[in-house]
């Protein structure tokens, strides 16, 4: 059973953001407008934060792209009283938005913030409703979402793998935040299998887990030199 | 009839009688102003809360971060004030305390509404609010259960616990009373109190395991009610989050409960007091006593909240400093001190001091308890919140016209049902406070009768 | 509708003292019943229908019956639909203890409510109509003696004991 892992090298992110824009279009997230974002409202489920380091002219721009870690301990899961999030013998931190009640207790458990609440219905400016993915449900006013590992591109891919009577290749699945980095700092896979890309990367000696002294064991491994971490 | 001899004190039952049930079966005018003020409040809080269940939750002020905000600090709020009646009611009863008994039903009616309140929050704040029964363990279709290891699912069991607990505990020694007003009134109320009082006829039998019961629902109750608010500080504790992940909540949340609790009972018998004219019944004893117990939880309530602070200042973890310093001297400070001048550096002296300790100021320094004790709820919700661990997610808070109508409508609401309750039932205990003065007169024959012995 | 003589008195030490003078003129214990608007437990009894209750009994058992539907509950529901939980126990020790805490007082609570209700009789409303007068409302203690066959006797037993007699039954007003 492949346990789905992803490594996000920082040292080769230029804070693009087109794996934002990917993630929006592949998932049908709603368009919250100018107002509703100033207030906080907006939903990313893959955001690249941008830190400042250092006073001028020693100015450093550091970015983290932070999307839902699928921890394996995740904190998300168990206050959530009604079952609507859980996790998968895959190891996906899965949300099922049909249990969802929106009491927003998992929002608040999540160190790394990375999950978001439907405040109003899901609206789309015209034309764009029109480019919805019809692989991914659309969510409902009141229910929590976030990044899912692009699950519908997974099963896909395990679909498409079972009907050829073969494994799923490595690099086959690619969620589209993956698919989308121009520098190619995003590599997915299974983390159980030593020889996939990920393994290996997970290997260097530049590899960290963010929040990781929290002990939440996320399954999203970031690289960085070790000297400016 | 007119009944016993009454040497200790010049309340005849007559007078007693006429005193407590009094407003019971006849309305004045004022009534109808507050009911109307009251239920016009609540109208508009209604409203409020339509508009929200049909636009969303997005017309509150709620944003990511701040997912929990005014409805989580009423919900807080108004389940710490239900403290309140099972401190006195339940604790000083098995203690013997002789002064609890004209309190006990103030105090046990508060509880209850105080319940039914805050257990609308949780309902109020939902996304899907309609779907609130989802909470509930019922076989379904679905084959779907909720889950036990949710702190919200700890909350639903204890409050329901506590709620029925507390209604059964109020109407025990409420049944004496309906019958004798079921005796009193004429016509239709003759017949709703005669079936209210469920056949009520004052047998020995029947006092003893009434007697009986309200022992140990009062034995039960206690140990229940440590549970409800520490289950629901360990909503927070429960968590990550910096200032939340502490082991203290659970004792801090439930002292600073019975601290307001008592600050409301207070409050609510100082102003019964004035409105039903029960200077003989509520003296200055009774307000002496609570004082000084409002007093020691306000020094319990200081002394948790003083370990909690210094413990994070001095760990200097800089996830929980950041909220440290947004209450010390960041955008919460102004409300952070208001919190303490009216949690600790007024009410102190007022309580403390004797000759300050004299009914108006007591009541004074109650409502501002109240005041402070909510700000207290809302510092420990928000900033938190408000500071997660990835900085770049910190965003600030302000509520809405919905929140504000909806916390409004609640203490609106309140008011209205602790009326009505008055309307309906004496908020005295009639028949434990003429058994309270039989023993004072008993205690006092006995004490004048030693020196007639000795000589 | 059983027959029933009724005498008010002004205060329970004169109440009780005709009533052991009708338990000694030869009415059973259980006939005879004494009803206030005040409980004047601590001043003696003179039958003994205030011992032997039961309600300590029943609310141990609701305790033990609300802690073991705590437990079914959690358990038997985890166990019922294949949830996976990514590693944590099914049924966790702390979570199953604070259901089966609640439970347990709730359990407690019914079951002593229940028998409270049963063995104090309530939730009738005859006995108001038939075995009750509106005085003890005022302060009276009223003394009940079942009737049949003795009522003059225990009239004047009543009235010798400084009891003022009622002639009717509880009026509807």
């Amino acid at each position: 059973m492949p346990q789905w892992g992803m490594v996000i090298d920082l040292d080769k992110c230029t804070g693009c953001e087109a794996c934002v824009v990917a993630c929006r279009t592949e998932n049908n997230i709603p368009i919250a407008g100018e107002e509703q974002s100033a207030t906080g409202r907006q939903i990313n489920w893959i955001r690249v934060e941008r830190y400042w380091e250092g006073e001028y002219p020693n100015i450093k721009a550091r970015f983290l792209p932070v999307l839902c870690q699928h921890c394996d301990a995740a904190p998300c899961e168990p206050v959530c009283p009604v079952y609507a999030t859980h996790h998968t013998p895959e190891g996906l931190s899965a949300m099922i938005y049909n249990r969802c009640v929106g009491t927003r207790f998992c929002a608040n458990n999540c160190p790394y913030t990375v999950r978001f609440f439907n405040f109003y219905k899901p609206a789309w400016d015209a034309p764009l409703e029109r480019a919805l993915n019809p692989e991914v449900s659309v969510r409902a006013n009141g229910v929590m979402e976030k990044c899912t590992f692009c699950v519908q591109r997974i099963e896909q891919a395990k679909i498409n793998a079972a009907g050829e009577k073969r494994a799923v290749r490595d690099g086959e699945v690619q969620p589209a935040c993956v698919q989308s980095c121009p520098t190619t700092a995003m590599y997915f896979g299974d983390l159980s299998d030593p020889e996939s890309e990920v393994s290996r990367k997970a290997e260097s000696g530049r590899a960290f887990h963010l929040l990781g002294e929290l002990g939440t064991k996320p399954r999203v491994i970031y690289l960085k030199e070790a000297d400016e971490r | 009839m007119n009944g016993k001899g009454k040497q200790a004190s010049h309340l005849t039952n007559e007078r007693i009688n006429r005193d407590l049930l009094g407003p019971v079966l006849a309305t004045s005018w004022r009534f109808y102003v507050l009911i109307a003020v009251s239920g016009s409040i609540v109208a508009w809080a209604l409203f409020a809360w339509g508009w929200q269940l049909y636009w969303g939750i997005g017309v509150t002020g709620k944003r990511r971060p701040e997912f929990w905000a005014l409805y989580i600090t009423n919900f807080v709020f108004w389940i710490g004030i239900s403290h309140a009646g099972t401190l006195i009611s339940a604790i000083l009863r098995v203690m013997g305390a002789e002064w609890r008994r004209p309190v006990t039903r103030c105090a046990e009616a508060i509880t209850v509404f105080a319940l039914l309140i805050g257990s609308m929050f949780p309902i109020i704040h939902l996304g899907r609010a309609w779907l609130f029964y989802w909470l509930a363990p019922y076989p379904n279709e679905r084959l779907l259960w909720p889950n036990y290891r949710s702190p919200l699912m700890w909350d639903f069991f204890a409050i329901n616990a506590y709620l029925t607990g507390s209604l059964i505990y109020l109407f025990l020694p409420l049944i004496p009373d309906l019958a004798l007003v079921r005796d009193k009134a004429t016509g239709w109320r003759r017949q709703m109190y005669a079936v209210l009082s469920l056949g009520w006829r004052g047998t020995e039998t029947q006092w003893h395991r009434l007697e009986k019961a309200v022992s140990i629902m009062a034995i039960i109750i206690i140990p229940v009610a440590v549970s409800v608010h520490t289950i629901v500080s360990w909503d927070f504790a429960m968590t990550l989050n910096p200032m939340w992940k502490s082991t203290i909540f659970g004792p801090y949340f439930v002292v600073g409960a019975i601290f307001s609790g008592i600050a409301a009972l207070i409050l609510a018998m100082a102003v019964l007091r004035r409105v039903l004219h029960l200077e003989a019944y509520l003296q200055h004893k009774h307000f002496s006593n609570l004082a000084l117990l409002l007093l020691t939880m306000c020094l319990l309530w200081f002394y948790f909240t003083f370990a909690e602070y210094l413990t994070a200042w001095y760990g200097n973890e800089p996830a929980e400093m950041a909220v440290f310093w947004s209450k010390v001297r960041g955008s919460y400070s102004p409300l952070f001190y208001t919190m303490v001048c009216c949690c600790f550096v007024i009410p102190v002296p007022i309580l403390a001091f004797r000759r300050l300790r004299r009914i108006p100021l007591v009541a004074f320094a109650s409502a501002l308890i109240c005041v402070g004790m909510w700000l207290e709820r809302f510092l420990i919700v928000v900033p938190t919140l408000a500071h997660p661990r990835l900085p770049y997610n910190w965003r600030g808070y302000r509520p809405t016209w919905v929140e504000l109508s909806i916390t409004a409508g609640t203490f609106a609401y309140f008011t209205l049902l602790y009326a009505l309750f008055t309307k309906a039932f004496p908020i005295i205990a009639v028949w434990e406070f003429k058994e309270g003065l039989r023993h004072e007169s008993a205690a006092q024959a006995k004490s004048e009768a030693v020196p007639v012995i000795a000589d | 509708m059983t027959n029933r003589v009724h005498a008010i008195f002004d205060d329970p030490e004169s109440a009780r003292r005709a009533m052991r003078e009708l338990i000694a003129a030869g009415a059973d214990g259980a006939d005879v019943t004494m009803m206030s608007s005040e409980p004047y437990l601590e001043s003696g009894e003179v039958t003994s229908e205030t011992q032997g209750t039961k309600i300590p009994y029943f609310t141990l058992a609701g305790g033990l019956l609300g802690a073991a539907t705590g437990f079914g509950l959690v358990y038997f529901t985890a166990h019922s639909y294949p949830v996976v939980t990514g590693g944590m126990p099914l049924v966790p020790p702390f979570t199953t203890g604070i259901v089966m805490y609640e439970m347990t007082a709730m359990g407690a609570i019914f079951f002593a409510l229940a028998r409270m209700l049963w063995e104090a009789r309530l939730l009738r409303l005859r006995p108001v109509r038939e075995d009750y007068a509106p005085e003890v409302a005022d302060g009276g203690v009223l003394v009940s003696v079942r009737s049949d066959g003795d009522a003059e006797r225990w009239r004047s037993i009543l009235r010798n004991a400084g009891g003022l007699e009622l002639a009717n039954q509880y009026r509807e007003r």
